[in-house]
């Protein structure tokens, strides 16, 4: 649907984006994920031809056309409008809109249809940017930290939109720094860290393949040496290790007659995935 | 599409400058009270130029009101927008910036066109102002048209990047090219200086041509010939200008 080939993005003298490689897929949702100032809204900003890239090039699927929604990280609308005239107003842009009785649903504003958008509150604004992201019916929908600002409520009714659109088919490229959302709402992780991807892979694969294993031992003095050439790592009360060999290095334990008491095995979350790749990038 | 996204931008963004209180303060109520104060503390109906004051100074007044419109409201709207993160937002839709920018134009010219008929009716009906209908509409054709030089002049202040020193630009050139150029008291009655510059500022053309036909006679060639240099000098600054900057800005958000 999209790729990006050996992007790069300097501002002044500041690389931004170092050789971005990525594709999406038609029917996927892609987080892109990463610190501030890794360079994720100067991707998104290239995506949206806002910006050119200095080398390297951006490939949009030609039936594509005018086909994509955008949610701005910031919260701004156009002002001096109401709601109901701004909606009106985007409608017309398009050539297939959705009806003004859908697109005031989907920003759950109805009784603000009157309002001047800059006396909603932030939680309002991101809704109604939701829903004129979508009067175009959109085949990719790109959100740049579309939930920041919002409240619990708010959050948990974006999501559930987000997964009925997932079912409908939409394509998804989201930014995001709750990493719960990868959980909730992606396909796949990108990892951005200062303007290179570092990860990309499924949350699947995330959550699966990669486990802590975690234990005790009363007396470490003779196996100390052996843990850790296995790679575990002493903490306060045993030894730890994040690893996509959970079953062998159990079995390795047991051969060896390691002692251990209290054993327990996690599946990674998103949090630590994000936390051991940034710290393994510094 | 092209004229229903031209049309129906115009459209909004007619509602946008219709709520814009700087827009409702300088360019309908100032030129109206300043018209009322002149013609009432003088004589309005003391002949002046093949004239009478009342006529004079509403064609005075009528074209301050648009200048300022064009340069001042035009031009710092414009800054604040550009800096609104919505107008990227608005770009990811099906509208070209051509056809945005051109309907901000086709706004400040049908808005234009709705306060000289506000002031004309207005001061007509009160200072009794009576010409024949072809004059009057000749005057309102003149004003309307003629105000191009400065609708160029608007887009080239947008180009500064901070909003107060954009106003204090526009409002100085504006109020600044009022006064040298005899909108506010007749040329005749300033400094010797004044009146040697003040017959080829934009200004003192624009006023110049309703004030012909004000008075029955037509408009010098040359008064549309210089105001339309005027017009290409501000359009060539205001488009080399914005290339530049758009070439050089530096946009630190990552």
């Amino acid at each position: 649907m999209l790729s990006m080939r050996s992007v790069t993005k300097s501002f002044s003298k500041t690389s931004v984006l170092k050789g971005i490689d990525f594709q999406l897929e038609k029917g996927e949702s892609v987080l892109l994920l990463g610190p501030n100032g890794s360079g994720k809204t100067t991707l998104i900003r290239l995506l949206l031809d806002f910006y050119k890239p200095d080398e390297g090039e951006v490939s949009w699927m030609e039936s594509m056309g005018a086909r994509v929604g955008f949610i701005l990280q910031e919260p701004s609308l156009m002002d001096r409008v109401t709601v109901k005239e701004l909606i009106n107003y985007i409608r017309s842009l398009h050539k297939n809109p959705l009806t003004y009785a859908e697109a005031i649903h989907n920003a759950g504003l109805v009784e603000q249809e009157n309002v001047l958008t800059e006396r909603l509150s932030v939680g309002q604004k991101r809704k109604l940017l939701f829903a004129l992201a979508l009067i175009g019916r959109p085949e990719l929908l790109i959100m740049d930290e579309p939930t920041a600002g919002m409240d619990l409520h708010a959050r948990r009714s974006f999501y559930a939109q987000v997964q009925g659109l997932k079912e409908e088919g939409l394509t998804i490229l989201m930014t995001t720094h709750l990493l719960d959302e990868a959980n909730l709402l992606g396909d796949r992780v990108l990892l951005l860290d200062q303007g290179v991807i570092t990860k990309d892979q499924s949350v699947a694969s995330i959550s699966y393949e990669q486990r802590t294993i975690r234990f005790a031992l009363t007396d470490r003095e003779p196996y100390s040496a052996r843990l850790k050439e296995k790679g575990f790592r002493q903490i306060e009360r045993g030894w730890e290790l994040v690893t996509s060999q959970a079953d062998e290095l159990i079995t390795w334990l047991v051969s060896e007659q390691i002692p251990f008491q209290q054993l327990t095995i996690e599946q990674q979350s998103i949090n630590d995935f994000f936390e051991s790749s940034v710290r393994s990038q510094h | 599409m092209v004229l229903s996204a031209l049309f129906n931008t115009t459209w909004i963004e007619m509602k946008r400058l219709s709520r814009n209180k700087y827009f409702i303060v300088f360019s309908i109520i100032m030129p109206f009270v300043f018209y009322a104060v002149y013609t009432t503390t003088n004589n309005a109906e003391m002949g002046i130029s093949g004239t009478k004051w009342k006529g004079y100074f509403l064609v005075s007044m009528t074209c301050f009101s648009l200048m300022s419109s064009s340069v001042s409201t035009l031009g710092i709207q414009m800054i604040y927008d550009k800096k609104q993160p919505w107008m990227n937002w608005l770009f990811t839709q099906p509208l070209q910036r051509w056809k945005y920018f051109a309907a901000r134009i086709m706004t400040q010219m049908v808005l234009n066109l709705l306060v000289i008929l506000f002031m004309f009716v207005i001061a007509a009906q009160w200072k009794n102002i009576e010409l024949p209908m072809t004059t009057w509409m000749g005057i309102v054709l003149w004003i309307w048209l003629a105000i191009l030089p400065f609708l160029a002049l608007g887009t080239w202040v947008s180009v500064v990047e901070n909003t107060e020193s954009a106003a204090a630009v526009a409002n100085f050139s504006t109020l600044g090219l009022a006064l040298l150029g005899g909108l506010w008291m007749p040329l005749q009655e300033m400094p010797a200086l004044v009146q040697i510059i003040g017959p080829w500022l934009p200004s003192n053309l624009y006023a110049e041509g309703a004030w012909s036909l004000l008075a029955g006679d037509a408009i010098k060639w040359s008064t549309s010939a210089v105001l339309s240099l005027y017009f290409l000098l501000f359009l060539t600054g205001s488009v080399m200008t914005h290339h530049h900057f758009k070439k050089t800005t530096y946009l630190s958000d990552t």
